[in-house]
């Protein structure tokens, strides 16, 4: 069968947008390690391109697809993407991924660098203060050298697969020549960990392809424990819980973003296990990020008609109200969903950071 | 094929080497749960169930997707294989609704039954239950998605089995959902043949209530293929449609062959309780089932006759009494399994009801000569003008066993004043005089009694003997009688007046002469166990005029206690196996349960083919491949257009041409409209081939397991 050598430009993790960067700084370099290989297999070539992307002196045959997903260095995953379905990726013994009757070779633009410029270069891409900067270094320069973490808090390194780091350690981490970590990001003393773990669950939960049991319900069940320890919500033993089935998932997730995107969680559990705990028992944030004070949704009882859309509306049952009467949100059920506002026909769910003064007992529509 | 030599659970294994540790550990009685796999599906590996130890391997390995491998050593039961399993599980049922006993699934569904074999291990993870959106709305399936856990055999189903893929996967406010590929079915091009349905392993997706029977005692494929499991002879409807489709007709007329010596007969007049059953009927209306036999039997070319299997002598007499489908059918397959078979019909010719009943405009006398032409070829005599007095003394003059067959020859007369009257007639009298060329005389006006098929074929038997006012009624409303929709719209179109929902008051005469029959309006009609219950409407009182009245209320048989054996209510007493009151005599057919059709009497003749046989010392098998072996593709790929066709309706003389003979009126179909009719079918037994979904208490069953 003859061979089409995909070179995948979306399968980069958040942290670390290196295709591109590669793409658009080192085209050369990686056409002709992209052309080695496929000499090497007799393949056909073909680039997938994020769409919208633009790549200055592109030739050949591009793909642009809607799609980003760090299983894109799977080729089953890939013809699913390039078939128009969702990507999801195939590990399984002499498993061949066709796609117009060709067999599919995956290569990352790193890669082909790699076969043309050696492992000796590579890049980071640092984030620090919102802002992304990808630096070229070479094998055995250290965190600290690439980026400048004195007085951060903490250093994720290696990005959703990756785990967070004291400054301290910056020194000891090192890029390695092979399977090393292409991300650096920095976060500062006023960055609540307990926060920026509920970020990187949420883009796990979005990362996850939703094939593997594990990880597709895994990455959802830390994204709501870990929103919870910053609501007030979670319990003291979500962090064993967290701890034990982070253990399980690394274990027993289908593929390699699943066995690692708990690692973030874990080691920040791990390096801040007491600003995790105040944010449990003690429900404060010492950054000032959680606990404040969230929107608050509210029924305007001037406008409420008592329909009850907004009852059914709600999956946490935090509203109260009969047929006829002014229907009231329970704050302490409340999840802020929003999933009311949407039910409301009259437009009377508002928000506030502040509640106005609402009905304490069952009153009739229009007589508060 | 290379084997290689493993251990699992410490059991040595030959296994086949193209096989995954899966396949081999089930193959030898050691099971592991899995829920994402399918066996024929492609292996997937998302369920997380299926993992094991393999020493020397870190982690776990995916025991679906992993070949097996010389001096393997694995181990299922692995303390950390387990709790990923149990992780599994449990997020599994996070999403999913906790309580069992509500879903139409409870007890069928694979997924409770892993999780009682893994266990629960009680760990504080959070409901994410799925909002509960009821989409009824498809036609056929139900989707009930909240219940979905997503190991996407439904989709994998659908594209690699079907090549449809009306179903995928997509990203829905964050959250995995498996969706319709398009804005419906229909849209997505969907051939609703159920493979989602088939191996969905949980509630989600299923058949809507009323697709198939819920009967316990029917096989999977009787379940799963309406048509065949609707007709009485279990007549491989698909496949001889399939045939059809492919332009093999003779094919096709041999696989109705199979189950019924009357192929073309049935094409023209069964009653195709398959088409009741039909899928499409939930669609947009059932196959045009029979005019697809009747056509493919018209295009026979007997090269069934080389495959049909004929028994060495065995030098058993059997005798058969009356001629028709039953008896005929009987006869067939008697001698078929090497008996010598007498046939004692007490009209002039053979056929019973299907020529002394059934007008010839329905069924071609050609037709039925031919067919029957066909069983007596192979040996059977038929002695016509044998009135035969007693079943009990024809057995006792020799006979190893003795078949009843007489029917239902007799018409029912209600008791009315002024039933006795001339020129009152009854069904059956009125129908055998016409095909025995001796038509009762009918005059002007005829009023029919009865609302089923043979009042219709009194009616318009009737109007082509030239009465000119004709008057059908029955106590039934338009809706409940018993006669089917299409033949009451001939009749219609032939002049024939129906009078709906009215009770017989008397026949009117004058000197003797009918002059018209009394009738009064009903409402509220029952069946109960002493007949019909219902309420007369006041002043609803009305007299039709009439010359000729006929009764076609029901027939019975025409033998009494001189028979010589036991009747109740004038019909033949039969106990299991088509076994009368005595031994070695037989009956099936209209004679034992009243008239019901000719596909139900060859149906039961068959059974008590076998009975017969078996009495006789034989084995009791007449069952026979006809047809030649029939490859159905699975992959039918998508048709947008599916829900766009519609029935194709047969050629009909026009009323004014047909009424005024007793020539055929419905043409059935040409080979085009054949064509297209077939390519209709849903092809419902494609989904028996999808290997039924198995728990582990199954595996433990059948292979004698450790389990």
């Amino acid at each position: 069968m003859k061979k089409l050598l995909v070179v995948s430009c979306v399968c980069d993790d958040k942290f670390a947008p290196i295709s591109l960067y590669l793409m658009n700084n080192h085209l050369s370099d990686v056409v002709a390690g992209v052309n080695t290989k496929a000499k090497e297999l007799d393949a056909e070539i073909m680039y997938l391109l994020p769409e919208g992307s633009q790549v200055d002196g592109m030739e050949g045959y591009v793909r642009y697809v809607d799609a980003s997903s760090p299983t894109l260095n799977n080729p089953y995953a890939v013809v699913q993407v390039l078939s128009g379905n969702l990507p999801r990726p195939m590990i399984q013994d002499d498993f061949v991924a066709e796609y117009d009757n060709k067999e599919v070779v995956v290569i990352t633009p790193e890669e082909a660098y790699a076969i043309q410029c050696g492992s000796e270069d590579k890049f980071v891409a640092v984030t620090a203060d919102g802002e992304t900067e990808i630096k070229k270094v070479s094998a055995g320069t250290s965190v600290a050298e690439i980026a400048d973490v004195d007085g951060a808090k903490a250093i994720l390194v290696g990005g959703s697969k990756g785990k967070f780091i004291l400054p301290q350690d910056g020194e000891n981490t090192k890029v390695e020549a092979t399977e090393s970590f292409n991300s650096i990001v920095v976060y500062k003393t006023s960055d609540c960990m307990v926060d920026a773990c509920v970020q990187l669950m949420n883009q796990a939960y979005e990362a996850s392809c939703g094939k593997c049991v594990l990880c597709r319900e895994g990455t959802s069940q830390f994204k709501q424990i870990v929103t919870e320890m910053t609501t007030g919500k979670a319990k003291a033993t979500d962090i064993d819980l967290i701890k034990e089935v982070s253990e399980i998932i690394t274990v027993g997730a289908y593929c390699p973003f699943g066995q690692n995107m708990t690692k973030p969680l874990t080691s920040a559990m791990e390096l801040f296990a007491d600003e995790f705990a105040d944010h449990i028992k003690k429900k404060t944030c010492k950054c000032g990020k959680c606990y404040k004070a969230a929107t608050l949704y509210f029924i305007d009882p001037d406008e409420c008609q008592g329909c009850g859309d907004c009852i059914d509306a709600c999956p946490e049952e935090a509203i109260e109200g009969k047929d006829g009467f002014i229907h009231i949100i329970d704050q302490d059920l409340c999840e802020q969903c929003g999933k009311c506002v949407a039910a409301c026909d009259e437009g009377c769910i508002k928000s506030a950071t502040k509640l106005p003064k609402l009905p304490r007992k069952r009153t009739k529509v229009g007589k508060f | 094929m290379a084997t290689v030599n493993l251990t699992i659970d410490g059991k040595s294994i030959v296994a086949d080497e193209t096989k995954t540790v899966l396949e081999a550990a089930l193959d030898n009685g050691i099971y592991i749960p899995h829920l994402c796999h399918h066996d024929d599906l492609h292996p997937n590996g998302g369920c997380r169930l299926c993992v094991v130890k393999q020493d020397g391997v870190d982690g776990v390995i995916t025991s679906c997707s992993t070949k097996v491998k010389e001096g393997m050593v694995i181990n299922t039961k692995d303390e950390t294989a387990e709790k990923v399993r149990k992780l599994s599980c449990d997020l599994m049922f996070k999403t999913h609704p906790s309580e069992c006993v509500g879903c139409p699934k409870y007890g069928k569904c694979q997924l409770a039954s892993i999780s009682q074999y893994v266990g629960d291990s009680g760990r504080d993870l959070r409901q994410q239950k799925l909002p509960l959106i009821e989409n009824e709305e498809n036609p056929l399936m139900l989707h009930e998605m909240y219940r979905c856990i997503l190991c996407g055999r439904c989709v994998r189903a659908c594209s690699e089995l079907r090549g449809v893929g009306a179903l995928k996967f997509e990203k829905v406010d964050g959250r995995m959902k498996v969706v319709i590929n398009g804005n419906s079915l229909e849209e997505a091009g969907c051939q609703f043949c159920g493979a989602c349905v088939e191996v969905c392993p949980t509630g989600s997706i299923r058949d809507k209530v009323g697709v198939f029977k819920d009967d316990p005692g029917l096989s999977r494929e009787m379940k799963l293929v309406p048509c065949s499991e609707g007709c009485p002879a279990h007549i491989n409807v698909p496949k001889y449609i399939r045939f059809i489709k492919e332009g093999n007709f003779p094919a096709a007329a041999a696989t109705v062959r199979e189950k019924a010596p009357f192929p073309e007969s049935l094409g023209y007049i069964c009653v195709h309780s398959c088409e009741l059953q039909c899928k499409r009927n939930h669609l947009d209306g059932p196959l045009s089932i029979r005019n697809l036999k009747r056509f493919a039997a018209s295009q026979d070319d007997g090269s069934w006759k080389a495959k049909a299997f004929q028994k060495d002598a065995t030098g058993k007499t059997v005798a058969i009494i009356g001629a028709g489908p039953a008896g005929l059918t009987a006869g067939y397959y008697l001698k078929k399994l090497g008996h010598e078979v007498t046939i004692f019909e007490k009209l002039p010719k053979a056929g019973g009801q299907m020529r002394y009943g059934i007008p010839s405009y329905r069924l071609p006398r050609e037709v039925l000569d031919r067919e029957i032409s066909e069983i007596e070829a192979i040996g059977v005599e038929i002695k016509c003008n044998s009135d035969i007095k007693s079943a009990a003394q024809l057995k006792a003059e020799g006979y190893d066993a003795v078949f009843v067959s007489v029917g239902t020859h007799a018409g029912n007369r209600l008791p009315l004043p002024g039933n006795d009257l001339e020129n009152v007639y009854l069904n059956a009298d009125f129908l055998r005089a016409i095909n025995l060329d001796n038509p009762l005389p009918v005059g002007e006006n005829v009023v029919v009694l009865g609302g089923g098929n043979v009042a219709i074929d009194c009616a318009q038997s009737a109007v082509r003997l030239g009465a000119k006012h004709v008057v059908m009624t029955c106590l039934e409303a338009p809706d409940k009688m018993t006669a089917s929709d299409e033949e009451v719209t001939w009749a219609k179109e032939e002049g024939i007046i129906v009078e709906n929902s009215r009770t017989f008051d008397a026949i009117e005469s004058v000197d003797g002469k009918v002059t018209g029959l009394t009738v009064t309006g009903i409402e509220g009609l029952k069946f109960g166990p002493k007949g019909p219950e219902f309420t007369r409407i006041p002043d609803s009182t009305v007299t039709f005029p009439a010359d000729t009245v006929i009764f076609a209320v029901g027939q019975h048989p025409d033998i009494d206690e001189e028979f010589g054996l036991e009747l109740n209510r004038g019909r033949v007493v039969t106990t299991e196996g088509h076994k009368t009151s005595v031994a070695g005599i037989y009956a099936a057919g209209d004679v034992v349960t009243g008239t019901r059709s000719v596909i139900a009497a060859i149906a039961e003749a068959r059974e008590a083919v076998c009975e017969i046989d078996r009495y006789l010392g034989g084995d009791g098998n007449i069952e026979e491949n006809l047809a030649p072996e029939q490859l159905a593709n699975p992959c039918i790929g998508k048709n947008e257009e599916l829900t766009k066709t519609h029935r194709t309706e047969p050629s009909v003389n026009d009323a004014d041409s047909r009424k005024c003979n007793f020539e055929p009126m419905d043409l059935g179909f040409d080979g085009c409209k054949a064509g297209c009719e077939a390519s209709r079918c849903l092809q419902c037994d494609l989904r028996v081939q999808i290997s039924p979904q198995k728990f582990w208490s199954d595996y433990a069953a059948e292979e004698g397991g450790q389990q």
